[in-house]
């Protein structure tokens, strides 16, 4: 196909006690693509993302970034090497200002104070939190404590962006920046796996689609293919007739 | 006013300490409480470091003081080497501990109360196996001798030592706000406040933690050689005090957890604390009525100025602010 892929999972397994969250998944990430995963709750997709991002060891399987083995990394060092990740549940620093959550990544991947600043403020800006800079996160609505979270990560110019429903919550102004914002991160050359259940909001905008259920992957394809997979409909879309109905 | 305010925050820390300098010599109080207050002072502004800005309760503090008491004495009386050798074997010896200590504790995710507890036993732990020595090796402590060697650091008047704790005091206040201001600053926020988010963000927590740990204990290593000098004596009962270590985290947590000037304020009022339950019950403390006043003053901060006492500097500029700002901010101005 087009390019390589960034970063390659190989039998990702993750275990919580007798429970197997992610259960033997393999999958690649792309240059200039976004990657979707959908699923229904529990299914294990943000487990999957923390096993990506090093919040997690994984139980078995291999992780490969660039072709470098990544599988042992720690969190910090997985996030130099490339990946960024937002968090399902926002997790700011919350005694930092908005805009000083946004620098602390800069910094730690080498930037300096003064550069920190004007690209945390820039990125800031693009997402429509210009007026919130120097508040504390407490100040925030819910949606605008996932756009920082998005704006912490996307920042940071990652080679592989790990995007845990940035939508929820959002208004409709707010999900229509954002959208242009990831467009424009992809058109840089970001790799993105995105989690998202906006299904509508999915086929819209991800190139290929993995589809999770119950730890494991089910399917993987274009929109197209997924919406039309027997599987997906049985577990997933079969459910939701409405979203369904829309594409 | 706004370029003005980056350099009032360095300008502030000399001329506080100018202050503290010459309080000696106008014969207002006893050098001996002069002492202790400096070296509250130091010991609170250094614990601040790591519990404070890092966010580890660490009370193992006492027992680097206690490390650098013997250190030092060990190098005077029993070596007969110039002191700087015990100080700085002091210092490295509680920078490793201390380094070790914290690494262990992030490797085997001992956290918080643990945390606590574990540095309560690793200084028990010192504190037995120094009881243990003393009674193989120097039965009833080490003196160290009692003459005038400027170039040892041994003085007869005991102000030079005052002069010491507070230059001290003065290097580590500058050298917080530094590091606040540094991109350090937030670095160590990060980590304190979000093991999980600094991670993700690429900062190396453990390390960063780990670098706060190690730089707060260096001080207490300072003090107790300091307090070997000056007292030339130094036993298990007097480097072991639990006292100290209460104080210390009292200073620290009712001048304001987290702050520059937090602790410094709160050693002025361990040390007041201290004094006034002295001249009012006598020398010793039997009812242990110094407990009881930090349990009530602890009680009235925490109730009235919940950011600890340096609150109440913060609540009175804001309020001169608001007084300030409010005029132009009343609607009818705006209509105007
Ligand atoms: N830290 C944990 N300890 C134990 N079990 C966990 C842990 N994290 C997740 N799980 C379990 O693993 C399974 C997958 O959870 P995960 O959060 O990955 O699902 P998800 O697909 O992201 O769901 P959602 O759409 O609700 O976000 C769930 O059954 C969950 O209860
Ligand atoms: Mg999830």
């Amino acid at each position: 196909m087009s390019e390589s892929p960034v970063l390659v999972a190989e039998n990702l397994t993750k275990r919580f006690g007798g429970l197997i969250a992610v259960n033997d998944v393999s999958l690649e990430a792309i240059p200039r693509q976004i990657l979707g995963i959908m699923g229904q709750n529990g299914a294990g997709k943000t487990t999957l993302f923390n096993t990506f991002a090093g919040i997690y060891k994984a139980d078995g399987g291999r992780l490969l970034m660039d072709g470098e083995d990544i599988t042992t990394y720690p969190a910090w060092k997985r996030s130099i090497a490339g990946i960024s990740r937002t968090f399902q549940i926002p997790l700011p620093i919350w005694s930092l200002s908005v805009s000083e959550n946004v620098q602390v990544g800069l910094i730690a991947h080498g930037k300096s104070k003064s550069d920190a600043k004007r690209i945390a403020d820039i990125t800031l800006v693009d997402l429509g939190l210009e007026a919130k800079m120097s508040s504390l996160p407490s100040d925030l609505t819910p949606g605008q404590l996932r756009l920082l979270e998005f704006a912490r990560a996307a920042s940071l110019r990652p080679k592989l962006l790990l995007l845990d429903e940035v939508f929820a919550g959002l208004s409709q102004v707010e999900q229509r920046s954002t959208a242009a914002v990831v467009r424009k991160l992809k058109d840089t050359g970001i790799a993105i796996i995105w989690i998202e259940h906006n299904v509508r909001l999915m086929m819209e905008l991800a190139d290929r689609i993995v589809a999770m259920d119950h730890g494991r992957k089910i399917a993987v394809g274009s929109p197209l293919e997924i919406a039309r997979n027997p599987d997906v409909i049985s577990v997933y879309l079969g459910r939701q007739k409405t979203a369904g109905a829309q594409i | 006013m706004s370029s003005f305010k980056p350099f009032f925050g360095f300008m502030i820390i000399p001329l506080v300490m100018s202050v503290c300098l010459l309080v000696p010599s106008f014969n207002l109080t006893t050098i001996d409480l002069l002492m202790s207050f400096a070296a509250y002072a130091a010991l609170a502004v250094s614990w601040n470091w790591v519990c404070g800005l890092g966010g580890l309760m660490n009370m193992a503090h006492i027992a680097f003081y206690a490390i650098g008491a013997y250190s030092c004495s060990i190098a005077v009386a029993k070596l007969g080497i110039h002191p700087i050798f015990g100080i700085l074997a002091g210092t490295v010896i509680t920078a490793t501990l201390a380094g070790v200590i914290s690494y262990l504790s992030f490797r085997l995710k001992v956290t918080e109360l643990y945390f606590a507890l574990l540095t309560l036993m690793a200084a028990e732990g010192i504190g037995a196996l120094s009881r243990g020595f003393e009674n193989e090796y120097s039965l009833g402590g080490i003196y160290l001798p009692f003459v005038n060697d400027p170039g040892r650091f041994a003085f007869l008047d005991k102000t030079y030592y005052y002069y010491a704790l507070i230059g001290l005091t003065g290097v580590l206040l500058a050298l917080q706000l530094w590091v606040q201001r540094s991109k350090w600053g937030l670095l160590i926020t990060a980590s304190r406040d979000s093991e999980r988010a600094a991670s993700s963000l690429g900062v190396p927590v453990v390390r960063i933690l780990t670098s706060v740990a190690v730089a707060s204990a260096i001080p207490p290593a300072l003090v107790g050689s300091i307090f070997a000098l000056s007292s030339l004596f130094v036993t298990v009962d007097n480097v072991f005090p639990f006292e100290l270590l209460l104080s210390t985290i009292i200073a620290t947590v009712i001048g304001g957890l987290g702050t520059l000037w937090g602790p410094f304020i709160g050693a002025l009022a361990v040390t007041l604390i201290h004094e006034g339950v002295r001249r009012g019950v006598g020398v010793t403390d039997a009812v242990g009525l110094t407990d009881m006043v930090y349990g009530a003053t602890l009680v009235l901060i925490v109730v009235v100025f919940p950011g600890g006492l340096i609150g109440i500097f913060r609540q009175l500029r804001n309020a001169r602010n608001r007084r300030n700002a409010e005029p132009a901010l009343r609607p009818e101005h705006i209509h105007v």
